[in-house]
């Protein structure tokens, strides 16, 4: 299987997002380092989006 | 195109939707004593009502009609408006916008800009946004029209006059917590009958992989299941999907779209403005799926009838050939109420966002400097119905200049998302950005999406080529002129607090 560079391109945004949703919102949001059960963690969630449209991308372009 | 009668059931399930939801309108009306309670719900709205909210804000009557007619033409390229120019957006704007803008405290994105730039730059988005958002309503009208007309025979004015009157009683009334509450009925409805629709026409071309090899035969359908298509696409090139779509409209629309963003700032607080964003993007991983497959099930059922995507081709008339040829009685009438909901809820959107801007930014400021906030309540009402009025006058000219629906909206989107994305993300994130920088990036991004526009540009590269335009001359004039001091920039700009 190969990935066109559109895909990848697309792929690398999310990672970008992975990346803000991840590492920098916590610093810009203190209540975001607050400790939170998964189901109600809007970090989980947001990167549960994220990981989904890489896999799609991954598999259908 | 032969249109349908309405059975019994039908009609009982359409007016129980509609009784209903005015009713809940109106409840949810009382209390409506100032301008925060008519423009920002008070900030009182929850998470999941907000978010439904804006799902139900940028998916509507225009993108059943337009999605389906772009996707019967193009193909699976057309769900890249939610996957690359939606959720990704929504993602960024969520973490790294929102704090900045609870932060400002402001009602409007030109306010905002006001605050960061100066007064030319808030007035002229303003006025922007004002008259894009006339055209927008006339976009969502003839997508109404198109489906009345379709499916029940109704003349195109009576269709347009009798939506306005409905969304210009309710909007009136409500304010934007009206708006939000019924928005979100209505998104739960319009996901149903979109599944129900898709469900249905899956059934009668038997089953998704019947519905490909049928697809897939057809002469002009080479690239219809790829998801980023050739560079060569004469529509939608992969670059200019990423570029133009992924980096500069959904960023801008996610950002800096009124319509979007008084959702999330009518929340409790910034935790649930978040918090919203991310339900909408959650929402969002399924809804294109349901709004691009009748358009694909369409090529599959009705190709012969509805003939090749050419030059003249009417992808408006694409949707409802489906319904009238596919819905059994009882569903038709929960079609009709999703499709109906989406109306409503698109145009409650748009004019009560205008509606505030308006007020906000020019009506306050430039009219009546000393106006009451009773008196700015008032004048938000009576906007509504101008409002509505003149998108009601412009939708015939939209009903006969453009292709689809969709087409249209993103053709006016793409005038002024450039240069606004490029000031709002550097003023933002940077503290170099100056007042004179902000003119000239305005200017500059409007003047070359208008240029590139006129020879013929596909949209997606007006709305890169203008935002890079933007940026060049915001940087370049930024350098030669005075920044603002830290204490004017603080909350306005990332790590200035």
């Amino acid at each position: 299987m190969s990935i066109e560079p559109g895909a990848i391109l697309v792929i690398l945004l999310y990672g970008v997002a992975l990346y803000v949703i991840l590492v920098v919102s916590p610093r810009l949001s203190p209540s975001l380092r607050e400790p939170t059960p998964w189901w109600r963690n809007v970090r989980f969630w947001a990167a549960f989006v994220a990981v989904t449209q890489i896999v799609v991308y991954a598999l259908f372009s | 195109m032969p249109s349908v009668q309405l059975q019994t059931l039908d009609v009982v399930i359409v007016a129980a939707y509609l009784l209903g939801i005015t009713a809940l309108g109106l409840w949810v009306s009382r209390g409506i004593r100032t301008t925060e309670d008519f423009f920002l719900a008070g900030r009182s709205l929850p998470w999941w009502i907000a978010g439904l909210s804006l799902v139900v804000s940028d998916i509507g009557a225009k993108d059943m009609i337009g999605l389906a007619g772009d996707a019967y033409r193009y193909g699976i390229v057309m769900m890249n408006f939610d996957f690359v120019g939606c959720t990704f957006a929504v993602l960024i704007a969520a973490f790294l916008f929102m704090p900045l803008f609870w932060d400002a405290g402001v009602t409007t994105i030109p306010e905002y800009l006001g605050r960061r730039y100066n007064t030319a730059v808030r007035t002229f988005f303003a006025v922007v946004w004002s008259l894009f958002m006339v055209g927008t309503v006339a976009t969502i009208l003839v997508s109404a029209a198109s489906m009345f007309e379709g499916l029940l025979g109704w003349s195109f004015w009576f269709s347009v006059g009798l939506t306005s009157v409905l969304v210009g009683i309710f909007t009136t009334s409500g304010g934007v917590k009206a708006v939000a509450v019924t928005d979100a009925v209505s998104c739960v409805v319009l996901i149903a009958g979109a599944a129900l629709l898709c469900g249905i026409g899956v059934w009668h071309v038997g089953g998704p992989a019947a519905m490909i090899v049928r697809v897939s035969t057809l002469p002009w359908t080479g690239e219809h299941f790829k998801l980023l298509p050739s560079a060569s696409h004469p529509a939608y090139p992969w670059p200019a999907v990423i570029l133009g779509l992924g980096l500069v409209l959904g960023p801008a629309y996610w950002v800096g779209n009124q319509a979007i963003i008084q959702r999330s700032l009518g929340t409790k607080t910034e935790a649930d403005a978040r918090a919203s964003y991310v339900f909408a993007a959650v929402i969002k991983l399924v809804f294109p799926v349901l709004l691009v497959l009748p358009g694909l099930l369409a090529l599959a059922l009705f190709a012969p009838a509805l003939g090749p995507p050419g030059p003249g081709f009417d992808g408006n008339r694409v949707l409802p050939m489906m319904i009238v040829d596919l819905v059994p009685t009882g569903a038709l009438g929960l079609l009709m109420g999703a499709f109906v909901a989406s109306v409503m809820a698109n145009l409650e959107a748009y004019i009560s966002s205008a509606s505030t801007l308006l007020v906000t930014d020019l009506y306050r400021p430039h009219v009546r400097p000393g106006a009451s906030d009773a008196e700015c309540l008032r004048v938000g009402r009576a906007l509504v119905i101008v409002l509505l009025v003149l998108g009601a006058l412009v939708s015939y000219q939209v009903k006969v200049r453009f292709g689809s629906v969709f087409e249209a909206f993103q053709t006016f989107l793409s005038f002024f998302q450039g240069a606004l994305f490029s000031l709002l993300l550097f003023g933002l994130l940077t503290r170099q950005a100056t007042a004179a920088g902000g003119v000239a990036g305005m200017l500059v991004g409007v003047a070359t999406a208008a240029i590139l526009s006129t020879t013929g540009q596909l949209y997606l590269w007006t709305a890169f080529w203008s935002f890079v335009a933007a940026s060049v001359a915001l940087f370049a004039v930024s350098a030669i002129t005075p920044a603002k001091s830290e204490s004017e920039l603080r909350g306005l700009v990332s790590g200035v607090r």
